[in-house]
């Protein structure tokens, strides 16, 4: 049976002599039942501490922390009903497989022989029924970890929680095992709390995610909806491999003709955007590297040089210099024939363009309304 | 490498090891193995002759009643004392783990003991636990514990209880420092996963603490037990292994055999048999729980 959950301006104070940290800054949040929820950032954004708060593994400096409708930020760990799954797995070294898969319900008393059927059918569930007899030592890292996630199962608990459970796996095993979890979601239906600083982990697998930054949520919403349309210039660099380019810009050309300048480029923008930037002189224009278009000449909006070009396969990631030294990065189908040191010709769509605030980062506009922004 | 650099190399090492080696034995070996040759002479103080006697030493000794009763004292003796050593070492390790007020300083204390020379832990038991000055006893007379004093050290059915307990105060420290050790090399992962798993305090003592000591505690059992077997200063120093024979474990006979009746051939044999009975115990214990292999499959 999955919950919701609620967090009420939840802060967690860590104090190191006279000083003191907010790792967790007056965070509020609900989480809805059978939802895939990710926290995910940088490490020491306070992620971790959120989720540890959660299981009660981290008292709660100030705030609630309810399950449904039940308030358990004073209940311990034991008694909150959760499953977790720990970054570095933890088994018990001593324990079989099947003892360590099977402890929750030995802790609750359950009778032998209904442990042993719910064990069996977590291990298939997992595909680890063969190594039930075994130790943990004699296990792979990833089969460890299925261990870990049956453990954390098995009794069925009102909310998942996994703690980075991936990053202690090489790159084969992490991608497999991400849609290896995301299986399981599908299947239990419990709702899953994750936490990763892997952004590639939080984009593909989470139904939200909240993008964490000094303690606070600065952004919680779909995958794709972050990338799209991010809340800040951090989030917009964070999310999306590689990062969005983002550069300084001038603002200018009052009145009838307002427009952006960089690098001896000129765009010329709406009255609706002109608006949206009043009172500003410069702001920090981004645009993903999926978003910049090799083109012919006389469609281009720049120039630049191609210094280095990395194939990823189907496409190329190429990291591009302009006149003035600003360097882009470009990702899209670039010909052999264009080899590194020449001269391309790049087209950005208006509408893929963001705009931040020089000073606080939020976004000031997603893409620019004006259709036929063109080079002048 | 060519044969050259290898000889040369082996000159090294002989050169590295060969005197500490001549130095063992000059100083253990050979004194060890005439001890043990003894066993088969009639060897007296008063007699400069040695007569080879074959195993008479040993008939003679089996069939003592004395030395089955030093056995069953040392057995007492050594279970009861690594018994409370682990007992203490348990208590105060766990204790010492916790995050409490004075730590740093609990530990260098509890460590004291183990650092003071047996006589002056001999001679300060003895103060405290004396039936007239002792300050036990004015203790247990003051709350109306006890009517009379305890002759502790004095008392026949008291007298290996309160060796035990002073051997166990003295190397329980020893103890606590390893437990303590092992503790705080415990994942505190597993614990937090014992108790995501529904698991309070008791069952993490049980499910995490417990199995993860299992190697230490063996370790102390074995390595104290076989010091403890072999005790002797402590008890001498005490007891003399009275009142008349109730801490008389084997060390404490065989030291009467051998400085009492002067016959060294006898208190050969003795050692002899001690050191035939530890070897057996030591196979079976290697044989059934194998720290080794403990430590091996934990990590």
């Amino acid at each position: 049976m999955s919950v919701g959950l609620t967090l009420e301006n939840v802060t967690k104070t860590f104090s190191q002599g006279a000083k003191s940290i907010n790792a967790v800054d007056d965070l509020s949040l609900e989480i809805t039942p059978g939802e895939f929820f990710t926290f995910v950032g940088a490490s020491g954004c306070g992620k971790t501490t959120t989720l540890r708060m959660i299981a009660g593994l981290e008292s709660v400096s100030s705030g609630r922390i309810l399950f449904d409708k039940e308030d358990v930020t004073r209940i311990p760990t034991q008694g909150r009903d959760i499953g977790m799954v720990f970054q570095d797995i933890a088994l018990f070294p001593y324990m079989s497989i099947r003892e360590n898969i099977g402890y929750s319900l030995k802790v609750a008393r359950v009778p032998k022989k209904e442990i042993d059927d719910r064990v069996e059918r977590t291990a298939e569930l997992l595909s680890i029924s063969d190594k039930l007899a075994m130790k943990p030592v004699q296990l792979s890292g990833g089969q460890q970890q299925r261990v870990a996630i049956g453990r954390a199962i098995v009794r069925e608990p009102k909310v998942l929680l996994l703690d980075e459970p991936l990053s202690a796996l090489d790159a084969r095993l992490r991608t497999e095992m991400r849609s290896e979890i995301l299986r399981l979601h599908r299947r239990i239906n419990s709702t899953i709390i994750y936490v990763t600083h892997d952004q590639v982990e939080a984009m593909t697998m989470s139904s939200r995610i909240a993008v964490m930054e000094g303690g606070k949520a600065v952004q919680v919403d779909r995958p794709r909806s972050v990338f799209r349309y991010p809340a800040r210039e951090s989030v917009a660099t964070f999310i999306g491999t590689p990062a969005m380019n983002v550069w300084d810009a001038s603002l200018d050309g009052t009145g009838d003709a307002p427009r952006l300048t960089w690098s001896g480029i000129s765009v010329p923008i709406s009255r609706e955007d002109a608006q949206a930037l009043q009172g500003l002189t410069k702001v920090r224009l981004g645009a993903r590297p999926q978003a910049l278009k090799l083109v012919p000449a006389d469609e281009a909006l720049l120039e630049a040089t191609l210094i280095l070009k990395e194939p990823l396969g189907l496409e190329d990631e190429c990291h591009l210099q302009l006149a003035d030294g600003l360097e882009l990065r470009l990702v899209g189908r670039v010909p052999d024939s264009v080899a590194e040191g020449s001269l391309i010709h790049v087209d950005i769509d208006p509408s893929d363009f963001c705009v931040f605030h020089p000073e606080t980062g939020a976004v000031l506009r997603h893409g620019l309304n004006d259709k036929n922004i063109k080079a002048s | 490498m060519s044969t050259s650099d290898s000889s040369r190399e082996g000159g090294w090492v002989a050169a590295a090891i060969g005197p500490a080696l001549i130095l063992l034995l000059l100083t253990a070996y050979i004194p060890i193995i005439y001890a043990l040759t003894l066993a088969f002479y009639n060897k007296t103080a008063f007699n400069p002759e040695m007569d080879f006697v074959g195993l008479k030493n040993f008939f003679w000794l089996l069939k003592r009643d004395d030395l089955w009763m030093a056995l069953g004292k040392s057995i007492v003796f050594t279970i009861g004392s690594v018994g409370f050593q682990l007992a203490f070492g348990l208590f105060f390790g766990l204790l010492l783990n916790e995050a409490i007020r004075g730590r740093a300083i609990m530990r260098s204390l509890v460590i004291l003991p183990y650092l003071l020379p047996t006589i002056v832990i001999g001679l300060v038991f003895r103060w405290i636990l004396n039936p007239e000055f002792g300050v036990v006893n004015q203790i247990l007379l003051f709350w109306g514990v006890v009517e009379r004093p305890i002759n502790f050290f004095g008392g026949l059915d008291v007298a290996m209880s309160s060796i035990i307990v002073t051997t166990g105060w003295q190397y329980g420290s020893f103890a606590v420092l390893l437990i303590l050790a092992r503790l705080q090399s415990i994942n505190p992962r597993l614990y937090e996963a014992a108790r995501s798993c529904g698991a309070g305090t008791w069952r993490c003592f049980l499910d995490v603490t417990l199995p993860n000591l299992r190697t230490t505690l063996l370790l102390i059992a074995l390595l104290r037990g076989i010091w403890m077997f072999n005790k002797f200063d402590l008890i001498w120093i005490i007891t003399k292994g009275g009142p008349l024979q109730a801490t008389e474990t084997l060390p404490i006979y065989i030291y009467k055999i051998a400085f009492q009746d002067f016959n060294f051939g006898r208190a050969a044999a003795g050692c002899f048999v001690m050191f035939v009975i530890l070897l057996v115990v030591s196979v079976i214990y290697f044989r059934y729980f194998n720290p080794t292999k403990e430590i091996e499959v934990n990590r």
